[in-house]
């Protein structure tokens, strides 16, 4: 199969290899938790909640000169085209729990919250490839609406190479093409790199190009929920009366 | 006491006046005397103004209930608003001064949130989860709920070859309270499952289904549509129940049935050909679908649409589903206290009174985000 088109160089939703889908954050979505977001990327949408910092439940598992993270990645039922009823805690769904907590442990200044517990729970609306980096994505402005103090903000994109050409953001059946999918989270202003995933193989040289711009591809997220957060700020000052 | 109330709702009167949000929040403080059954009420008001919270469906509440005070400050009917409002957090005061005003004044008023409120309130969107082939969202206050609907083919049951098969699975997201993390959801979720099937499916024959069996049937013991309803609850604050059971009913308003042609074979034990069309749909008919009304007992009071604070102080709760003639089609009762039964049949009427109020809305609703889609 032909991910992109040899003569017109557009891929199979009629991207050019560099572009990103639509994506598009709100903030306050779950009105109960302590921070929410909204996240989707083209069809990809996902809801992260924030409750905490809080008492830790679990006495067992204080830790007491920082902050406890914890994090659950759940799948709706309708989120992909063929319906699954999938149990809780599968393997995947652990997997990528793990995952989004140790990326967002790595930005929440945990040291600042000793003795308490902070929970990001992800739920997926709908699944069009690259749940994760929207998970990642959508956890960071949920983090930033609860007001958690971070040094910086996360956020993630993939790329992959098909057909001889690094791809940015790719969709599911992009994702399920069986090409590397490499998956890149960076901490946007201090540019280090707290995730790095990939499946199947790549030679070196492609490796750095496809990274490249699956860097590129969160920098441009990054100046994004930026931007939003930015317009979340100014909607409260406004409520405020400043 | 009546004193004492009076002055607490003249501090809400003035707060009502006052632009709202960056009013410093010292000065809504009530009268010491009065703070056993206020300081939560207080708090309320504090937590829903504090000038950072972004949270409009709090600030919108408060102000619906300070306009309300404002309105008819002196009267018995605000007084007993007030204590609507304190019942909730146990302090059982509403029989110790008024009398309890008539039914239906307690639906408009504690229906506030979507009846006093504005269309907004009760916000619905059609086609959300574009891979399904039904969807709705439906938020009610704080409360949001996603319903998607999937057909597929499948085979009737031997016992009921005329029939189509529905199913009602609804999943509480962790993102809607951390105790539904891992397994903690599962047992709520099930109650919330059983209680819709029994609302809207009818008996195990499916005699009285709000929603129309064999308009599922394609040939008859052979071919038939599997109808998968699956609910996600978002966002939890109260009267689930209620929330779900409208989101599915206009999630069926908005389904599509892909039309179908069935080649039966030349011997009866040959499996069918089935040609599905992508292009023509059949739209189901929801008119018959019920709507469920959650009354909820709490101190000598029941009220419809109770938030997840008074349903923490709920004693019992009736669950009754009502279809567009006004007949019960289900009802489930939860909470352990007893109900006399002569209170049942007067919350049967409320009930039934709510139902159609509620039904009215939805459907106007459904017309305006029809209308609304099909101007894109």
């Amino acid at each position: 199969m032909e991910y992109v088109d040899s003569l017109t160089g557009f891929r199979l939703d009629g991207r050019r290899p560099t572009d990103m889908r639509q994506i598009r954050g709100e903030i306050g979505v779950v009105p109960k938790a302590d921070g929410s977001a909204l996240f989707e990327m083209g069809n990809t949408k996902v809801i992260a909640a924030i409750y905490g910092p809080r008492e830790v439940q679990n006495k067992s598992q204080q830790v007491n000169n920082q902050a406890l993270v914890r994090c659950e990645y759940s799948m709706a039922n309708f989120s992909t085209g063929d319906r699954a009823r999938r149990p809780k805690g599968d393997r995947r769904s652990t997997e990528i729990s793990l995952v989004i907590r140790q990326t967002m442990e790595a930005c929440i200044l945990t040291h600042l919250m000793p003795r308490s517990q902070i929970d990001i729970f992800v739920q997926v609306l709908q699944a069009d490839g690259g749940t994760r980096s929207a998970c990642i994505n959508a956890a960071t402005l949920a983090l930033a609406d609860a007001g958690i103090p971070m040094c910086d903000i996360v956020t993630s994109c993939s790329a992959g190479y098909l057909s001889s050409t690094p791809l940015l953001d790719l969709n599911y059946i992009e994702d399920s093409a069986g090409g590397p999918d490499v998956t890149v989270g960076i901490l946007a202003k201090m540019d280090k790199v707290t995730l790095l995933q990939m499946d199947a193989k790549l030679p070196l040289d492609i490796f750095e190009n496809v990274m490249q711009l699956a860097i590129e591809g969160c920098k441009a997220i990054a100046q994004y929920i930026r931007g939003v957060l930015l317009e979340n700020t100014k909607q409260l000052e406004y409520r405020k009366g400043v | 006491m009546e004193t004492r109330l009076l002055t607490c709702l003249q501090a809400l009167v003035s707060l009502s006046l006052s632009p709202l949000p960056g009013r410093p929040l010292t000065r809504l403080c009530c009268p010491a005397p009065t703070k056993c059954s206020f300081s939560s009420h207080r708090r309320r008001i504090h937590s829903s103004l504090s000038p950072l919270d972004p949270r409009c469906s709090a600030v919108c509440r408060s102000d619906v209930f300070a306009a309300a005070s404002c309105s008819t400050a002196a009267s018995k009917r605000t007084l007993w608003f007030g204590f609507l409002f304190a019942t909730g957090w146990g302090g059982d005061l509403a029989h110790t001064a008024c009398s309890s005003p008539p039914s239906r004044l307690r639906i408009s008023l504690s229906h506030r949130r979507t009846l006093v409120g504005s269309a907004t309130v009760i916000g619905e969107e059609n086609g959300v989860i574009p891979q399904a082939n039904g969807s709705a969202r439906v938020r009610l206050g704080a409360t949001d709920v996603i319903v998607s609907i999937k057909a597929e083919l499948g085979k009737p049951h031997p016992l009921q070859p005329d029939k189509g098969k529905v199913a009602i699975f609804i999943d509480c997201s962790p993102t809607a309270a951390p105790m539904f993390e891992g397994r903690g959801g599962e047992e709520l979720s099930t109650e919330l499952s059983f209680a819709l099937q029994r609302c809207l499916l009818g008996g195990r024959s499916g005699a009285g289904a709000g929603i129309d069996l064999s308009s599922l049937v394609i040939v008859e013991g052979k071919v038939c549509w599997d109808l998968y309803i699956d609910g996600l609850v978002v966002s939890s604050d109260g009267n689930l129940l209620d929330a779900l059971a409208a989101a599915i009913k206009v999630a069926l308003s908005n389904t599509g049935i892909p039309k179908v042609t069935v080649n039966l074979g030349a011997s009866p034990n040959d499996q069918p050909d089935v040609d599905v069309s992508d292009e023509e749909f059949l739209q189901f008919d929801t008119s018959g679908v019920p709507v469920v009304v959650t009354l909820t007992k709490v101190g000598r009071h029941y009220i419809v649409d109770a938030t997840s604070e008074e349903e923490s102080q709920m004693s019992s709760a009736v669950s009754i589903s009502v279809n567009q003639h006004g007949h019960i089609c289900g009802l489930t009762k939860r909470g352990g206290a007893g109900l006399d039964p002569s209170v049942i049949l007067d919350m049967i009427s409320v009930a039934k009174h709510v139902g159609e109020q509620l039904m009215s809305i939805l459907d106007s609703e459904i017309a305006a985000a029809e209308a609304s889609a099909e101007d894109q």
